[in-house]
């Protein structure tokens, strides 16, 4: 009796925990019009490097992007740490997910699935985990604070405990050029955050789509070998034309088509993801910024749907892609 | 308003993707039209023909994306 008097007040202190410091944060922290910045914002300087002489940085995303790893390569680590033959807990749930992509993708890819699932599964999952992360808070709320060379907004100080400074951003713009009554001039600032969701950077998604692109032509030139090269180059209608077949010399017209979708299917995987990810990244930065409590929830929930939606989308298109790949020419006929 | 120093870039970055969105929307209109369609007359073949739909839904989109990346090119770039 005792412990479920106890729960119940272990609940109710947390209930009353989470709302004081929900207060405390509507309260105090004010949310200004977030900088949209295509490219990923440097966390450290770019420093070159000695031997290449390029300029390296690590970016935000590039931090978001360790952090998916590390949660993807964990979960799969302690879900198969001591495997048995009747699974439970963790080995359960992963073997449900592994179990129903396999069956879904089955029915697209037939007898080839298990060739390609590794590919097309790893895309998956981890843009679905970078994607979701996303959406955490902290990602992109929590950075330190740039002297903007623009518009900025001024900066109030929120703690102070020795060293350490703590901000919030005002709502208040700062214009260059303006003065305070003292006659110094004021500064604005922008947020450069720590995390940023990883898929709102095209380096990610463009390297995505290149592999998934390269490993479709490996598939394809694996399985088919001469024949699938055919398909680009028809170095065969040279002959049916030759012999009067002159509708089989169409071959010569459609190859170099289907090299240049090949190519532009780099440029739409890479920026549906990116697109789309960056467009709901701004989107709920403005609704936020426009009415900050509570009007926003519905636009969340239709970013953590696009979210699954174009992860989703992009593992599939590989299959197929790769399927279409594989396919002995005229096979369904 | 300084006539001079008219800048135009924000009115093409718009128009860019709000005129390059119409088609596709159309179009995405239309496939969910026939997929709803299509579920009515036969619902056992709900599944197949929801992933067609969104496969169909996928090549429309990529066109409001091409439209996309002009809009970002002429804004940031």
């Amino acid at each position: 009796m005792s412990r479920i008097l106890s729960n119940r007040l272990a609940r109710l202190f947390i209930i009353v925990a989470v709302l004081v410091i929900a207060t405390w944060m509507i309260v105090s922290f004010r949310t200004p019009l977030p900088a949209i910045e295509l490219a990923a914002e440097s966390v450290i300087p770019p420093t070159p490097i000695p031997i290449l002489g390029l300029p390296f940085s690590i970016t935000n995303t590039l931090i978001a992007s360790w952090l998916s790893m590390i949660v993807l390569i964990g979960f799969s680590f302690l879900a198969t740490r001591n495997m048995k033959l009747v699974p439970s807990g963790l080995q359960n749930l992963a073997e449900l997910i592994v179990e129903t992509a396999f069956r879904f993708f089955e029915g697209i890819a037939g007898e080839r699935t298990a060739r390609f699932f590794p590919w097309v599964m790893t895309i998956f999952l981890w843009v679905l985990v970078s994607n979701w992360m996303g959406l955490l808070p902290g990602f992109g709320s929590i950075g330190y604070l740039h002297q903007a060379h623009e518009k900025g907004y001024q900066a109030e100080t929120l703690l102070q405990a020795g060293p350490i400074h703590l901000y919030s951003l005002t709502n208040e713009v700062v214009e260059p050029g303006i003065q305070d009554e003292h006659g110094h001039e004021k500064h604005g600032y922008v947020l450069v955050p720590f995390l940023r969701s990883v898929s709102s950077d095209l380096s990610f998604t463009l390297a995505l789509a290149i592999i998934s692109v390269t490993m479709t032509q490996v598939f394809g030139l694996r399985t088919l070998g001469l024949d699938y090269v055919n398909r680009f180059i028809p170095f065969k209608s040279f002959w049916d034309l030759l012999g009067g077949k002159a509708m089989k010399g169409m071959d010569l017209i459609v190859g170099p088509l289907e090299l240049v979708s090949e190519l532009a299917k780099i440029i739409s995987f890479s920026f549906r993801l990116f697109g789309n990810v960056f467009a709901g990244e701004v989107l709920l930065g403005v609704m936020i910024f426009l009415i900050p409590h509570f009007i926003p929830l519905p636009f969340y929930g239709l970013e953590i749907f696009v979210g699954a939606m174009q992860a989703f989308v992009f593992g599939f298109l590989t299959l197929l892609f790769m399927t279409t790949a594989t396919a002995h020419h005229g096979e369904d006929h | 308003m300084d006539v001079q120093a008219l800048d135009i870039t924000s009115l093409a970055a718009g128009l860019a993707i709000g005129l390059g969105a119409l088609g596709p929307g159309i179009g995405i209109g239309l496939l969910a039209m026939g997929a709803m369609n299509a579920i009515g007359r036969n619902p056992e073949a709900a599944g197949s023909i929801q992933t067609n739909m969104i496969l169909g839904i996928v090549f429309a989109e990529a066109i409001a994306i091409y439209a996309l990346v002009v809009a970002l090119i002429i804004k940031f770039v």
